[in-house]
């Protein structure tokens, strides 16, 4: 039989094979004897059969149960998010390792060899990886080793991801000497690593813009405040119509006027500027090393981009505030509250001309958006003016204006109502009617915004009715100002006697029957028996170049 | 009789014959590199002890939460040995012992149990 080491606990079974090899071995054999020899074999056979049946029922409760281990430990291995890996003194990764170091990485490791994978662009670094892991499996003494090991990195960059690394020295086989290991614990801090930077980055810029916020620029102030950074600038600058944009196209359309603004001063500015978003709608610039030359010329840069883009972007302006000091008697925070002091005035001196900008602006926007209303306005305005000259309003300066401010913008709330349902060539579906019907309300937000509360009102109540069915709020009668009420009989006409997308034109004499025909329920009575009777004299205006009287 | 005292190593288990207090122990895993290297002063010194204690009462405890397939084989001449004495007229009450929660040690001590006719207790803790 073979001979091996586990024999000797066969002693018993092997004694009684050499005693039946040795019986068979004699001569004579007598019968009788032969069959009791037989039948002790026999019995002792039957229990080695029953004997062995048992072991192989032990031994299989037995690996079942270690397979089970196994799977259990290699699952909680493998969902740890941590790469667990062995490797000896050839430095060839073991075969058990957990999932995530495959993920880390990205191929098959084993049998790779360690310095391999844990290969950097840092020559230093991967010949220090070689030299301890060498030294490590040199020593015999468990405290040297650690001692060693804990000279290695415990961060480093694996496949542009960031892994901390822990070095452990364990034991895998008690039977082998020398079957020492070193075991590396992987984790991937990558994304924590991205989550921090973020929260770093967050915490000193605005997360709209991008733009430094007020918190790191408090922070720097005290850096800033050095004689080599003199002479030194500050630049206030405030959003013209953040609020008409927010108030009319909503606050999506606001942030991206926000954005485009950021953008405006990162393109205008010098490197070396350091540019924040200060308010809500305030930035500032800080210009180390800017005198009032320099100052005033980024000052201009900002503002020939703003001019540039403002036709691109409704609202696209800023008032800006520029302040510069050639020493440190004053410091960077009463600076910056100098810059706001010059900046309101600008805005003071040029808000008339920045309304009127805006205003301006919205009126093309509205233009471009349905050719129907290139001119309509001007002829509302040009046949209001004609009526109102009938009225006690025409005696009343403040009143045109009022009139001639409603006929320019009545319909400028559409500015933000969909293209698509202004130019709609087929009738208009109830909802869209709801959405429509939403542009007396913008525009008198629109109003408020650029500072004209009785526009406002008048806006509000340019599509009310004489009779209360009108909207939004169902005003009747004199309820509804009388501005509104003459726009409304007249920019009826006006659209009656021009093309509309989804209607024809009508002549005059047709459009004055409409309008009698609506006289006391959607018109003020009074005032349209006025505008009918005096109607070839309101209506006879000289067209503009680009129109003709329908 | 000398008390024979092993203790636990990684891959052995604690094993406690007291001949004085007539009280045998085996605690805890078994797989060691040569199992019959290691159960046979055992089993040695049981024939020896067994053989003087007919008529006597004798109690084993054994608590084995692993056994390889060699240390498996050398349990049962453990356990052959108590039959046989037991056969002999000894007063045995062998006790294995089971962790309630494990039914892997519980199937393994059904096994080792079966055939055996001496009072062989399975006690769940």
């Amino acid at each position: 039989m073979k001979d091996h080491k586990s024999d000797a606990i066969f002693d018993d079974e092997i004694a009684i094979y050499d005693e039946a090899r040795e019986y068979l071995n004699k001569e004579i054999v007598n019968k009788e004897e032969l069959i009791e020899k037989f039948n002790q074999f026999a019995n002792k056979y039957c229990r080695l059969i029953n004997m062995t049946k048992k072991l192989c029922s032990i031994s299989d409760v037995q690996s079942r149960e270690l397979k089970r281990r196994e799977i259990e430990i290699n699952n909680i291995l493998d969902n740890s998010d941590q790469g667990f890996l062995t490797f000896g003194q050839n430095l060839r990764v073991e075969k058990e390792h957990s999932s995530e170091c495959t993920r880390i990485f990205n191929k098959r490791i084993v049998n790779q060899n360690i310095l391999d994978l844990l290969h950097t662009e840092n020559v230093d670094q991967n010949k220090f990886f070689a030299d301890t892991f060498k030294t490590v499996f040199n020593l015999q003494d468990k405290e040297a080793q650690l001692s060693c090991l804990s000279g290695l990195p415990n961060l480093i960059k694996i496949r542009d991801n960031y892994v901390h690394v822990k070095y452990k020295i364990i034991n895998t086989d008690e039977f082998e000497e020398n079957s020492n290991r070193l075991m590396l614990v992987l984790t991937d801090l990558t994304e924590r690593r991205k989550v921090e930077d973020q929260v770093l980055f967050l915490s000193f810029h605005d997360k709209l813009t991008g733009l430094f916020n007020r918190t790191y620029v408090e922070s720097i102030i005290p850096q800033l405040q050095i004689v080599s950074n003199l002479p030194f600038s500050i630049i206030m600058a405030d959003l013209n119509a953040l609020k008409l944009v927010n108030d009319v196209f909503g606050h999506e359309k606001g942030d991206k006027l926000i954005v485009q603004a950021a953008k405006v001063f990162l393109k205008s500015c010098r490197k070396s500027d350091i540019i924040a978003r200060w308010g809500g709608d305030e930035y500032l610039i800080l210009l180390p090393g800017a005198d009032r030359e320099a100052c005033n010329r980024v000052c201009e840069n900002i503002k020939t981009m703003f001019a540039k883009l403002s036709s691109e972007q409704i609202g696209l302006s800023a008032t800006l505030g520029g302040v510069t000091i050639e020493n440190w008697d004053n410091d960077i925070s009463s600076l910056i509250g100098m810059a706001d002091c010059v900046m309101y005035s600008n805005k003071l001196m040029e808000s008339k001309n920045n309304r009127e900008k805006v205003i301006s602006s919205l009126e093309k926007a509205m233009q471009s958006k349905c050719s129907a209303y290139i001119g309509h306005c001007e002829r509302v305005e040009a046949i209001a003016q004609r009526f109102a000259q009938l009225l006690d309003l025409g005696r009343e300066p403040q009143e045109m204006a009022n009139l001639s401010l409603l006929a320019r913008l009545h319909d400028i709330g559409k500015v933000a109502i969909p293209v698509e349902l202004l130019n709609k060539r087929t009738s208009l579906s109830e909802n869209e009617m709801l959405i429509i019907r939403k542009y007396p309300e913008i525009g008198y937000r629109m109003a408020q915004s650029i500072g004209e509360p009785i526009l406002a009102q008048s806006m509000l109540a340019i599509r009310e009715q004489w009779t209360g069915n009108g909207y939004p709020h169902g005003l009747k009668g004199d309820q509804i100002p009388i501005v509104a009420r003459i726009i409304s009989i007249v920019e009826a006409y006006d659209v009656i006697t021009h093309d509309q997308p989804n209607k024809q034109k009508m002549s005059h004499e047709e459009a004055l029957k409409e309008l009698e025909r609506c006289a006391g329920t959607q018109f003020d009575p009074n005032l349209l028996r006025l505008f009918l009777d005096n109607a070839d004299y309101i209506t006879n205006f000289t067209p503009f170049p680009s129109d003709a009287k329908g | 009789m000398e008390r024979l005292f092993l203790k636990e190593s990684k891959s052995t288990p604690y094993v406690d014959f007291d001949a004085d207090k007539d009280i045998l122990l085996i605690k805890g895993q078994s797989y060691p590199e040569n199992a019959f290297l290691f159960f046979k002063p055992l089993l040695e010194w049981l024939k020896e002890y067994l053989s003087g204690k007919v008529g006597q009462d004798v109690g084993f405890e054994v608590t084995l939460t692993y056994t390889n397939t060699s240390s498996s084989k050398c349990i049962m001449m453990i356990l052959d040995l108590l039959e046989e004495a037991a056969d002999r007229g000894v007063n045995l009450n062998l006790k294995w012992i089971c962790n309630e929660q494990n039914e892997y040690e519980q199937e393994c001590a059904e096994e080792f149990k079966e055939d055996y006719t001496f009072p062989f207790e399975i006690v769940l803790v």
